[in-house]
């Protein structure tokens, strides 16, 4: 049978076009180098927010992170195009669990961000190297003294072979708990503030039926930070010295800790099945909808003292007539009776660095810029409450509180502790942290004791090479 | 004359005939064999620059980190032999997850007797047939990530599970079953097969389509039962879908992730950890790329043979 007139034409129409995508998608692997056409001079050329250079500067940022949220990186975006009207940025949202591997392709493909957030500890050290050293851009936007007008939290955790890989956005403090005090009013019940205290609550929010205290026991942060506030009421300041490797996780302080964190399980504290729950959304979904009285968080809840951000909050958690209530961060009892004053840990909670190889290092340094180094940019951080800011000097603005008359104190008060924290919350070791999170899920479980949890963690601390 | 016009029409009509057929059956194309084979491999290209330039390059480069000590981001990988398959013969979280794994290849076994079970009451005067079909193979198309919240909630404490066992009086079952080690796997193996049991369904139900009626019916007039006719009739006759379902089970198996990942993240305290999800947590959260790498290796290797052997088998049982 032959091939004849136009069939035969379509028939080599067709393997023409076949080749022309097959040598497309091969030159669309290999494409892309990644690097800016901009020189540095250039790219560290950011105008005064607001000035009549700023209106004309052009550009588009694609900015990766978990943090601020879906919800509240348009206000950031806002924000900035008031003064930066040309500069367009695209924030793409990643769930915490997922931002380490999409950053892993993303961060060197040609179509990667162009900002991205880090986080100090594992994610910092393993993905700073990507970025480019901030230093020139604070100097240039601050001054020489730049270090005096940030939080030293933030430049300590950013900081990689003297190179500063990231500016933190607002730093956060765990070890608090947080408490639906509108709740506790309407009970007569206080907050507790030693173990005994906290149980008999638990037994009266419970016959009113409701669950005491929430808690996502599957993420291995949230065990973390519990045990960490556990421990620093025990002994402070010796969780984040195993850390480091300056003291034994099987030192009786820390073994202690660990034996308090197990009895949370069975002593009425902890609500059944917390293992088999997230914190986010399946833990904080029932704070929010106000079937359990207290849950774990820390400074970053502070954004649910305003009411709007707490309706959205409350909405999400599948009430259907979302009502505000009052919101309050307390200390986390004495659980060990040893009368340590209680206080905050805290990292930055998130920073901003700049992509080495992205073509839009100028509209990037100028988006970080803003975000970080600029009151207008700080304030913004600052209103949101989630954070406390990087740049010294900012006070958050007070209106939509919830109940202004508790919130605001607790607001100014945690927001010192938090820009006065030394001690860091963030595990930079990987495998210490799995480690803390396997133990935390052992004890959880009651699959180990304290003490065999501890010689695991001390087994893997030693595998560390710091 | 016309008689020899004709018949030499008809002689050169025969041999242009017997020349075509000739060259039909060299199988040579009108225009030419060179031209007929480069189009052959120009329609394949494509398929082919996919399955060589990914999958196999993947493979032969993850047989090529597997040797390193590296993190995936660092420039300077170390080499380490064979340490990290060392490493994985002495690591009990590794063992852990491959009995998780066969049990998790038991449940195969449940999806498909609940599938042909289902096929076969389906094939019986039952009415609204179609919107049982829909029912079976909705969980299948459903996207993993939806459904893990939700079934997060249905086992919770206070979760629908529990509240219907309380209800029904069974209050001594209620429990947490996602939060203790001992029923965490065999809550996770339920989702599982109330997901592929649609998948099971639809081939028997198919394969079942092409089972003569009139053995049964000859069946029927010889006295069998309904269990005789399944057991001798029903279940033999489709024994292409069975094997082929078992399979694809053992495939699905090993490469478990996205229902221990989603719902139980491998714990509480590693009690529902798989190999991918391990794999994953190794490589991708704990940066050691070239330990994960291994871990794939022995993966690969696992699901090769497997594959291998069950084709072999069945292949061989059939001939016998």
């Amino acid at each position: 049978m032959s091939i004849t007139g136009s069939r035969w034409r379509r028939t080599r129409a067709c393997q023409a076009a076949l080749v022309g995508l097959t040598l497309a998608a091969l030159a669309a692997c290999g494409s892309g180098s990644g690097t800016s056409n901009a020189s540095s001079s250039d790219a560290l050329a950011v105008p005064q927010p607001g000035s009549a250079e700023a209106k004309t500067v052009k550009g588009t940022v694609n900015w990766w992170g978990w943090s601020p949220g879906v919800s509240v990186a348009p206000l950031y975006v806002k924000a900035f195009n008031e003064a930066y009207p040309n500069i367009k940025v695209n924030f793409k949202f990643y769930d915490y669990n997922q931002y380490s591997p999409a950053l892993r392709t993303g961060v060197g493909s040609p179509s990667g961000p162009d900002v991205f957030d880090l986080e100090p500890g594992g994610i910092a050290r393993q993905y700073g190297r990507f970025g480019t050293d901030l230093t020139p851009l604070a100097q240039k936007v601050l001054g020489s003294d730049w270090k005096d007008k940030l939080s030293p939290l933030g430049a300590d955790a950013f900081t990689q072979d003297g190179k500063l890989k990231a500016l933190s956005v607002g730093s956060g403090g765990a070890g608090t708990l947080v408490i639906n005090k509108t709740l506790f009013d309407r009970w007569g019940l206080k907050p507790p503030t030693t173990l005994d205290e906290w149980v008999s609550t638990c037994k009266a929010i419970k016959a009113k039926g409701k669950t005491c205290f929430v808690h996502g026991a599957k993420d291995a942060w949230v065990n973390r930070d519990l045990i960490q506030a556990i421990s620093n009421s025990i002994a402070p300041g010796k969780f984040a010295k195993a850390v480091q490797g300056q003291a034994k996780w099987t030192d009786p302080d820390l073994v202690q800790a660990l034996s308090v964190y197990r009895s949370l399980f069975g002593n009425g504290i902890m609500q059944p099945g917390a293992a088999g729950i997230t914190q986010y959304n399946d833990a904080q979904n029932k704070f929010m909808a106000q079937d359990a009285a207290m849950i774990m968080q820390g400074t970053w809840e502070l954004g649910n003292y305003k009411a709007q951000a707490q309706t959205a909050g409350i909405k999400s958690a599948g009430v259907s007539s979302p009502k505000p209530f009052v919101e309050q961060l307390v200390p986390l009892p004495d659980v060990a009776g040893k009368g340590n004053k209680p206080y905050l840990f805290g990292d930055p909670d998130f920073g901003l660095t700049v992509n080495a190889r992205s073509k839009n290092q100028r509209a990037a340094n100028i988006f970080v810029a803003w975000y970080t180094l600029t009151k207008q940019g700080q304030q913004v951080v600052a209103d949101q409450y989630t954070q406390v800011p990087s740049l010294k000097g900012i006070t958050p603005a007070t209106q939509g509180l919830v109940d202004p008359s508790v919130q605001v104190t607790s607001l100014r008060n945690l927001g010192t502790q938090v820009q006065n924290a030394t001690e860091h919350r963030q595990v930079a070791y990987p495998d210490l942290m799995t480690a803390i999170g396997d133990a935390a899920s052992a004890l959880a479980s009651g699959s180990k004791t304290p003490q065999a949890a501890a010689q695991d963690l001390q087994t893997a601390s030693d595998g560390v090479s710091r | 004359m016309k008689t020899v016009a004709l018949t030499r029409h008809r002689h050169e009509q025969s041999t242009l005939t017997q020349h075509r057929a000739g060259r039909a059956a060299k199988g040579s194309a009108p225009h030419g064999p060179r031209r007929n084979n480069v189009a052959g491999y120009l329609y394949v290209a494509p398929a082919v620059l996919v399955v060589v330039g990914i999958v196999y390059f993947a493979i032969v480069y993850t047989l090529r980190i597997s040797v390193l000590d590296w993190d995936g981001l660092s420039p300077d990988p170390v080499a380490v032999g064979l340490d990290n398959y060392v490493r994985l013969v002495e690591d009990a979280v590794f063992w852990r997850s491959l009995g998780h794994m066969a049990m998790f290849a038991l449940a195969v076994l449940v999806q498909m007797a609940l599938g042909l079970g289902f096929a076969i009451l389906l094939h019986s005067g039952v009415r609204a047939k179609t919107l049982y079909k829909v029912l079976l193979f909705l969980p299948v198309v459903l996207a993993p990530a939806v459904m893990a919240p939700v079934f997060r909630q249905i086992f919770d404490a206070d979760g629908e599970l529990n509240t219907m066992l309380r209800a029904v009086g069974l209050d001594a079952l209620a429990h947490p079953w996602l939060a203790d080690p001992s029923t965490a796997l065999y809550a996770l193996i339920t989702i599982n097969v109330w997901q592929w049991t649609g998948f099971s369904f639809v081939l028997y139900y198919a394969g079942l389509t092409q089972v003569d009626a009139s053995l049964i019916e000859a069946a029927r007039i010889d006295g069998a039962g309904n269990w005789r006719v399944i057991s001798s009739l029903l279940i033999p006759l489709t024994r292409g879908t069975t094997v082929t379902l078992a399979i694809l089970g053992v495939i699905g198996t090993i490469k478990t992730f996205d229902i221990p990942y989603l719902v139980t993240g491998g714990g509480p305290a590693r009690s529902t950890e798989v190999l991918a999800t391990y794999l994953y947590q190794q490589g991708i959260t704990d940066f050691h790329v070239g330990y994960g790498a291994a871990l794939t290796v022995v993966l690969m290797i696992m699901s090769l043979v497997l594959t291998v052997s069950q084709v072999r088998r069945f292949k061989l049982g059939s001939e016998a």
